[in-house]
C-alpha cells in the first residue's frame, strides 16, 4: 500500500473497513446462491439414481422371492456408476480423505473391482495383505472362481469371494450406498464389483486409539487401575473381561446426522428390568441432532430434568464400576470418542460412592462415606453457617470465640456475606484457572494464588482470618467429593444457601435446606426417584451411607426393578458358624468344615 | 387428578402424619395439656391418644369401603354433589384456618427465638413461598421430604427434652391424678381435637395402596403422637412444676434454652429451632396440600396447581389477621381445637350415610 493510498484510507470517513477485507456476510452480501444450488442439484441427482436403481433392483426381485427382495439395495450393476455416485457423496475431488484403489481380480477373464477406504481410519496393513493381495495375486489360484461372461454380464459370484478370498475375520454385504459409506467412515474397507448390486464390507477399523491408561477423576488405591478410552469398542470389552456372561448384552445405536456416532448399550438380560431398557433406547433413538460426541452431551438429551442442578445419569471412567452397576440391573451407555460410560439410573446416593468403598473392609468403607457425607455438608453449609452465627445468633458462639472472630472482624470494612462472597469468587477463579493452565505449572500457580492472595487480602484487612479458614475448608471439603458433576451442583446450591442465611439467619438457612431436600425429592432419573433407597425408603437400602459386610449384600437395589432380586445365597460364609447358624436351611455341624 | 400425585407408602403416610401433629408440641399446645390436667398433664396426653384412636376408626372404616379414593371422592360417592361436597369444603376450611394460625405461630415462635428483629410478614411470606413450591412439587415429593428429614425433626424434638433430664424431678409428677380423674378424662377428650390433622391422610386417601397402609399409618401415627406428647409434658412439668409449665407459652424453646452441658453444649436452641422449622414446614406443606387437592375434588378442578397461589395469598392474609400472638392462642384454643373433633367425626357421618345407603363395600378393602 502506497503512501497515498494510506493517507486516503485513513481520511475517508465512510468505511470502517476497506471494501477488500474478508467478511462472512456481516455487510448483508447474498449467499452464493448458484454455488449452493449446484450442490443441491448434484445431491438430488445423486438420491434420484439411488432410487432409480432400488426401484430397478425391486422389479427385478420380484420374481426372485422375499430373500431377493430384502436383499434388493439402490447399487448399480455398473461399477462406475457406483464408483460416481460414491464420489458425489464424498464430494470427491475436494475431500481427499477417501481413498478408491481400482484392482483387477486374477479370475478368468479378470473382473474390475475398486477397493474403498478412508485415509486414517482404516488399518492399512490388513487391506494390503488380507484384501489386496487376496484378490490381486492369490485368486488365480482357486479354479472355482470363473468369471463365465454370458451376454456381456458376468456371474462372478460374491459369495465365492467372500467365502474363499477374502480371510478378513469379519465380511458381510450391503446393499445400500448409504450403508456402505457409513461403514467406509467408521473405518472399514468397502469392495465394489463389476456387475454386482452388492458390495463387500470387511471389517478393517484402526481409528487412532490411546492405550487403556489409568483413572484420572476416579483414583483409586485398591481395585484395579484401568480406565476407558476414546474407542468404545475398547470400553466394551473392559467391560466383558469382567462380566464373563453369556446375557451380557451389547446393543449398538447411532446418533447424530453428521457424527452418526455409535452408541453401545450394555446390560444384563434376566437382570437389567426391560423397561428400563426400553426406555433408554427410546431416548436415545429419539434424538435427532447433528452431532453427539460425548456422554455429556448424550446425558443432557436423555435425562430427566436437563436444567436440574444434579446430573441425570452417572458418569464413569472406570470398567468395574460399570461391570458392578450392571450387575445391579443399571444400563450403561458407551459413546464412541468418549473415555466415559453413562449408568442410568443414577441415585443421589451413589453419586457420593466410589468404587474403591467395596474393596476396602467394610468398616473402612464406611467410614470414608461418612467423610463424604461430612465433606458434602460442610461444602454446602459451613459458609452459610458461618454468616448466620456472626450475623444473627451470636450467642451460639462461646464467648472467647466470639471474641477473636469479633476483633479479627474488628478492621475488616465490609459485612461478612461480601468478604465470603469475594473470597468464594476468588477461590472458584483459582480453581477454574488451575483447570486451564497447564498442567506443569497449574498445581504451583493454583498454591501459589491461593497463599499469597488469602495472605495478601488478610494483611489489607479486605477479609478476617477466620473467613479464609472457612473458605479454605469448605473448599478443601468440595474436593472430597468423588463426583465431578455433583462438586458443581454443590457449589451452586452453597450460594443459594448463603443467601438465604445472610437474609434470615438460621430461618432462612432452613428455608433453603427444606426446599432443596423438595428438589432433590422431586427429581426423577429415568424413573427411579432421586432420593431412593432412602425416600422412598426400600426394604434393603443398607448399602446407602454405611457400606454393610459383603456377605450381608445379600439382594439387589430394588429401585432398579431388576428381575433377578438376589445376588447370593443367604448364607455364603457356611463354614462360619456365627452365620451358619443364621441359615435355617443348614443345620450346625453340617457345613462345609464339618 | 389426584392419581398423578403417585402412591404413598405406609411409613411415608406415617411420618407425614406423625410429623404434622407432633410439629405442634413445638408451639403451644404442651400448655394447653399441662393447663387441663395439671400435674398429671402427661396422662392427659395419654387419654387423649386413646379418644383420638377411638375416634378415627370410623374413618378408617370409612376408607376400607373406598379404597383408593380421597375426600373429595369418597364424599361425593357417598353423599352426593351437594352434601358430600359441602362436606369436603367444610375439611378443606378447617385444614385452610389451621394452616393459617400454625403459619402465624410458628412467625412468631421464630420471631421470638431466632429473628427477633424480622418483620413477621417477611417470615409469613418466605415460608409460605416454601410451602407454595411443596404443593407444587405434589405429595410424592413431599412424603419423601418429610422421610428424609424425620430424623432431624426428631433430634429436634427430642433431643431438647433428653438433655433437660438432669434438671427433672419426678416428684413433681404428683399428685399422679392431677386435678382428679373427670378433669383428666373431660380434658383428654377435648384435646382429642390435637389429633384432628390426621384427617390429611382421608384427604390424601387416593394415594395409598391400599386400605390397611391408610389404617396402619393412621393409628400409628395417632399413637406415637400421644406417647411422644406424654413424655415432652411429663419432662416439662418435672422441669418447671406444673404452675409453671402451664404459664409457657412455647414451653419446648424455654426447655431448648436451659440445655447446659458443659461450656461448649449451651445456648442451642437457635440449631434446635432451626430442626423444628423443618416439622414446621413439613407440617403446613402437608395441611395445605390437604386443603389444596380437597378443595380442587369439591370444585371438581381437573388440576389443583391453579388454586396454589390464590390459597397462598389467603393464608398469609388470614394469618395476618389476628392482633397478636394472645389472639392466636385463644383461637386456636378454643375454636380450632374443638372443631378438630367435629372434622374427625364429618367422616364417621360419611360412614353412617354410607351403611345407610349401602355404598362402597368390604370387598374393596384389603
Amino acid at each position: 500500500m502506497t503512501l497515498w493510498q494510506s493517507f486516503k484510507r485513513l481520511m475517508d470517513p465512510s468505511p470502517t473497513t476497506l471494501n477488500q477485507t474478508f467478511s462472512l456476510g456481516d455487510r448483508g452480501e447474498q449467499p452464493v446462491v448458484e454455488q449452493r444450488s449446484a450442490e443441491r442439484l448434484a445431491d438430488a441427482q445423486t438420491s434420484a439414481e439411488g432410487v432409480i436403481s432400488h426401484i430397478d433392483n425391486l422389479l427385478n426381485a420380484v420374481p426372485e422371492g422375499t430373500k431377493a427382495l430384502e436383499e434388493a439395495g439402490d447399487l448399480a450393476a455398473s461399477l462406475d456408476q457406483n464408483i460416481e455416485r460414491l464420489k458425489t457423496l464424498f464430494r470427491m475431488p475436494a475431500n481427499k480423505d477417501l481413498i478408491i484403489r481400482e484392482v483387477q481380480i486374477a479370475s478368468q477373464p479378470p473382473t474390475r473391482a475398486v477397493v474403498c477406504f478412508m485415509e486414517g481410519l482404516s488399518d492399512k496393513m490388513v487391506i494390503n495383505t488380507h484384501i489386496l493381495q487376496p484378490l490381486m495375486l492369490l485368486s488365480h489360484l482357486d479354479h472355482h472362481v470363473d468369471g463365465k461372461g454370458e451376454a456381456g454380464e458376468t456371474t462372478f459370484t460374491i459369495d465365492t469371494v467372500l467365502q474363499r478370498m477374502l480371510p478378513g475375520n469379519q465380511v458381510t454385504k450391503k446393499y445400500l450406498m448409504d450403508d456402505a459409506a457409513e461403514v467406509l467412515l467408521a473405518g472399514d474397507t468397502v469392495i465394489f464389483f463389476e456387475g454386482a448390486r452388492i458390495a463387500l464390507d470387511v471389517d478393517t477399523k484402526a481409528p487412532p486409539v490411546r492405550s487403556v491408561g489409568r483413572p484420572q477423576n476416579e483414583r483409586t488405591i485398591q481395585g484395579s487401575q484401568d480406565a476407558f478410552v476414546e474407542a468404545w469398542r475398547v470400553n466394551v470389552a473392559l467391560v466383558r473381561r469382567r462380566l464373563k456372561d453369556p446375557r451380557v448384552i451389547t446393543e449398538i445405536l447411532s446418533v447424530g446426522t453428521i457424527s452418526r456416532n455409535y452408541i453401545g448399550l450394555m446390560y444384563i438380560d434376566g437382570i437389567a428390568s426391560p423397561k428400563l431398557v426400553a426406555e433408554v433406547k427410546r431416548r436415545i433413538d429419539a434424538i435427532k441432532v447433528d452431532i453427539v460426541n460425548d456422554t455429556g452431551v448424550l446425558e443432557q438429551y436423555i435425562e430427566d430434568s436437563p436444567a436440574a442442578f444434579l446430573p441425570g445419569a452417572l458418569t464413569t471412567e472406570r470398567p468395574d464400576r460399570t461391570a458392578a452397576y450392571l450387575s445391579e440391573g443399571h444400563v450403561a451407555a458407551f459413546v464412541d470418542t468418549s473415555p466415559y460410560a453413562l449408568i442410568c439410573p443414577v441415585t443421589f446416593w451413589s453419586l457420593l460412592q466410589t468404587a474403591e468403598d467395596y474393596y476396602l473392609r467394610a468398616p473402612y468403607g464406611t467410614m470414608l462415606r461418612y467423610i463424604r457425607m461430612g465433606a458434602l455438608l460442610i461444602t454446602l453449609m459451613m459458609p452459610s453457617l458461618y454468616i448466620a452465627l456472626v450475623n444473627y445468633h451470636h450467642e451460639m458462639i462461646p464467648t472467647e470465640l466470639m471474641l477473636f472472630i469479633a476483633s479479627a472482624r474488628e478492621q475488616v470494612p465490609m459485612p461478612a456475606v461480601a468478604e465470603l462472597l469475594l473470597m468464594d469468587t476468588i477461590f472458584e477463579l483459582i480453581r477454574e484457572a488451575g483447570t486451564r493452565i497447564p498442567s506443569v505449572v497449574g498445581p504451583t500457580i493454583g498454591l501459589v494464588a491461593s497463599l499469597i492472595l488469602g495472605q495478601a487480602a488478610v494483611e489489607a484487612r479486605i477479609v478476617s482470618p477466620v473467613l479464609i479458614l472457612i473458605v479454605a475448608v469448605s473448599g478443601l471439603a468440595s474436593f472430597a467429593i468423588p463426583n465431578y458433576l455433583i462438586g458443581f451442583g454443590v457449589r451452586l446450591l452453597r450460594f443459594a444457601l448463603l443467601l438465604g442465611a445472610a437474609t434470615l439467619g438460621f430461618y432462612g438457612l432452613g428455608a433453603g435446606l427444606f426446599v432443596m431436600v423438595l428438589y432433590l425429592a422431586g427429581m426423577r432419573s429415568f424413573g427411579v426417584p432421586y432420593l431412593s433407597p432412602v425416600a422412598p425408603f426400600r426394604g434393603n437400602a443398607r448399602d446407602v451411607l454405611h457400606r454393610p459386610p459383603m456377605f450381608q449384600m445379600e439382594k439387589r437395589p430394588t429401585y432398579t426393578h431388576p428381575l433377578d432380586n438376589r445376588r447370593q445365597r443367604e448364607v455364603v460364609r457356611k463354614w462360619d458358624p456365627i452365620t451358619r447358624t443364621a441359615d435355617k436351611g443348614d443345620e450346625p455341624g453340617k457345613g462345609d468344615n464339618s | 387428578m389426584n392419581r398423578e400425585e403417585g402412591h404413598i407408602s405406609l411409613r411415608q403416610g406415617f411420618v407425614l402424619a406423625y410429623t404434622v401433629m407432633v410439629a405442634k408440641l413445638f408451639l403451644q399446645y404442651p400448655e394447653f395439656l399441662v393447663d387441663v390436667g395439671g400435674p398429671a398433664g402427661w396422662l392427659v396426653a395419654l387419654v387423649m391418644t386413646g379418644f383420638a384412636l377411638l375416634l378415627f376408626l370410623p374413618v378408617v372404616a370409612l376408607v376400607r369401603r373406598f379404597p383408593g379414593d380421597g375426600l373429595a371422592a369418597i364424599g361425593e360417592r357417598v353423599a352426593g354433589p351437594v352434601l358430600g361436597t359441602l362436606i369436603t369444603l367444610v375439611i378443606s376450611a378447617w385444614l385452610f384456618v389451621d394452616t393459617a394460625f400454625t403459619v402465624r405461630g410458628f412467625s412468631e415462635t421464630f420471631l421470638i427465638a431466632i429473628v427477633p428483629a424480622t418483620p413477621p410478614t417477611v417470615l409469613m411470606i418466605v415460608g409460605m413461598l416454601g410451602v407454595a413450591y411443596a404443593s407444587y412439587q405434589g405429595l410424592e415429593a413431599m412424603a419423601r421430604t418429610a422421610q428424609v428429614l424425620f430424623p432431624l425433626i426428631l433430634v429436634g424434638t427430642l433431643v431438647g427434652v433428653i438433655m433437660d433430664l438432669p434438671r427433672a424431678d419426678p416428684s413433681r409428677l404428683f399428685p399422679i391424678l392431677g386435678h382428679g380423674l373427670p378433669s383428666l378424662v373431660g380434658g383428654g377428650f377435648i384435646m382429642s381435637g390435637m389429633a384432628g390433622e390426621v384427617i390429611i391422610l382421608l384427604a390424601f386417601g387416593y394415594a395409598f395402596r391400599d386400605a390397611k397402609a391408610f389404617r396402619s399409618s393412621a393409628l400409628l401415627s395417632i399413637l406415637l403422637f400421644g406417647l411422644t406428647a406424654s413424655f415432652i409434658v411429663a419432662v416439662l412439668i418435672m422441669t418447671f412444676g406444673a404452675p409453671d409449665a402451664a404459664q409457657q407459652p412455647f414451653p419446648m424453646y424455654r426447655l431448648a434454652r436451659m440445655i447446659y452441658l458443659g461450656r461448649f453444649v449451651q445456648r442451642m436452641e437457635s440449631i434446635i429451632v432451626m430442626l423444628w422449622f423443618f416439622a414446621a414446614a413439613v407440617r403446613v406443606s402437608v395441611t395445605f396440600h390437604a386443603c389444596v387437592v380437597s378443595l380442587a375434588g369439591a370444585l371438581r378442578l381437573p388440576y389443583y396447581r391453579p388454586l396454589i397461589p390464590v390459597i397462598v395469598v389467603l393464608v398469609i392474609s388470614l394469618a395476618m389477621a389476628p392482633e397478636d400472638l394472645i389472639a392466636v392462642l385463644r383461637t386456636d384454643r378454643d375454636w380450632i381445637r374443638p372443631l378438630g373433633i367435629g372434622i374427625i367425626l364429618l367422616p364417621a357421618l360419611l360412614l353412617v350415610i354410607a351403611m345407610v345407603r349401602k355404598k362402597g363395600g368390604q370387598t374393596h378393602a384389603a
